[in-house]
């Protein structure tokens, strides 16, 4: 059965759009709540010492946990992650936001960093 | 009586409170927008309001699906510095005004609406990078905040007219408080932003510059968008603008703009206003306010 909603047409796709509808919530609830753990720096720590361990502990399926190791930042999305749950995950692989987001895209950082009005601002730390 | 004086938009990207912590802020690729938080400072030292209402989302980072409320108003007398993956902001924890919070929150459930009340409410980038941005933070800082968290993230999220509402009992809830306070009402989030999908990264300039029209001289034309209309024509992320008519809706019907500020570097159009409300005095005197 599709949801009736006065706000959404989820009858119409948005090419490239995944939107954390409530049921896409239920669905990603374990790996949301793996993401949600790495806001505390002693996870954070526990998560690099074994990952697979680690996100074993949120009850996590083999297959989510196979796109983690992965870095299928996409993956995650349709699997029921939400963006800002996959960026802390992203963030502590390495992954600033312009590098989460030009993957997501399926291109390299500099492919999308050229379809941006400033491309010098991608510094150390952070990007807008 | 205690009565709202203006209201101010800002975006609010971990990335600007990141440049501005990193002492970034005159550099090329930021200062046209820090030119502008210098106009919003410089506005809020001139008018001194003892409170900002501050209307953000929370990211993830206090609160889950677990238990997601709709609308979130902070009661806390301090709000601590949330770390929300990736450490702490080095930022004093910002405090509250409780006495206030619990005011508005007799006055808006009284008003039907039923809002989720926290007594613990740590802050990320929603709040802290729109606030540290407009108020100096060395020692502590100029005023109290009381915050207000709104579902821009699970679906189905609150409709437009129904935060517009939201706005216009928040300004009935202050105007009915019996102590003599200026009250700024703070709307956070970025204009077009679209962080996920293959369509990361989708902007849309010139819906952006109406957005901007509208929210100052139609913002019932806003109040009658869906969701799904903010998402085609701003991208995905682009529908947490919905909280920009929290604040409008606190203002008079008729506001006088004192700033404008866009500008669009990379992910998100990043727009800021000042709004004054027209039914106050404009000079910011009232009786029993210290010069």
């Amino acid at each position: 059965m599709t949801l009736k909603s006065k706000q959404l047409d989820l009858s119409r796709d948005v090419e490239g759009t995944y939107l954390f509808t409530g049921q896409a919530a239920q669905k990603g609830y374990h790996l949301n709540k793996f993401c949600m753990s790495l806001t505390d720096p002693a996870n954070r720590d526990a998560f690099h010492a074994d990952r697979a361990g680690y996100m074993k502990r949120f009850g996590m399926s083999d297959a989510e946990i196979a796109l983690v190791e992965a870095h299928d930042w996409l993956g995650l999305l349709k699997a029921g992650a939400h963006h800002f749950m996959v960026f802390k995950v992203a963030g502590a692989l390495g992954y600033n936001l312009v590098a989460t987001g030009a993957r997501m895209r399926g291109e390299t950082v500099e492919e999308y960093l050229a379809t941006r009005t400033v491309t010098t601002l991608t510094d150390k730390t952070k990007d807008l | 009586m205690a009565r709202i004086i203006g209201g101010l938009g800002s975006p609010h990207a971990p990335s600007i409170g990141g440049a501005l912590d990193a002492g970034q802020a005159q550099t090329p690729g930021w200062k046209p927008l820090f030119d502008g938080y210098k106009v919003m400072s410089d506005w809020l030292a001139e008018k001194k309001p003892d409170v900002m209402i501050v209307i953000y989302n929370d990211h993830g980072t206090f609160f889950f699906f677990d238990n997601y409320p709709m609308f979130a108003m902070s009661v806390a007398a301090e709000h601590r510095i949330a770390d929300e993956g990736f450490g702490k902001r080095d930022l004093p924890p910002l405090p509250g005004d409780s006495e206030l919070a619990w005011h508005l929150a007799h006055s808006l459930v009284d008003d039907e609406f039923d809002l989720t009340l926290s007594q613990d409410m740590p802050l990320d980038h929603g709040v802290l990078t729109p606030v540290s941005c407009v108020w100096p933070h060395d020692t502590g800082w100029p005023g109290a905040i009381i915050p207000i968290h709104v579902n821009v993230f699970q679906f189905p999220l609150p409709s437009a007219l129904r935060c517009y509402k939201l706005g216009q009992a928040i300004r009935r809830g202050v105007e009915s408080y019996d102590r003599d306070l200026d009250v700024v009402v703070f709307g956070t989030g970025g204009l077009s932003h679209q962080l996920q999908g293959e369509r990361f990264g989708f902007n849309a300039p010139d819906w952006d510059q109406e957005f901007l029209d509208l929210i100052e001289g139609d913002p019932a034309a806003l109040t009658r968008l869906r969701h799904q209309d903010f998402i085609e024509r701003g991208g995905s992320d682009s529908v947490e603008s919905i909280m920009w008519l929290i604040m409008r809706g606190a203002l008079s019907e008729k506001v006088n703009r004192v700033h404008r500020n866009y500008y669009l570097p990379m992910h998100t159009g990043f727009a800021q206003v000042i709004f004054e409300d027209t039914e106050t005095p404009p000079d910011g005197s009232r009786v029993g306010k210290a010069a």
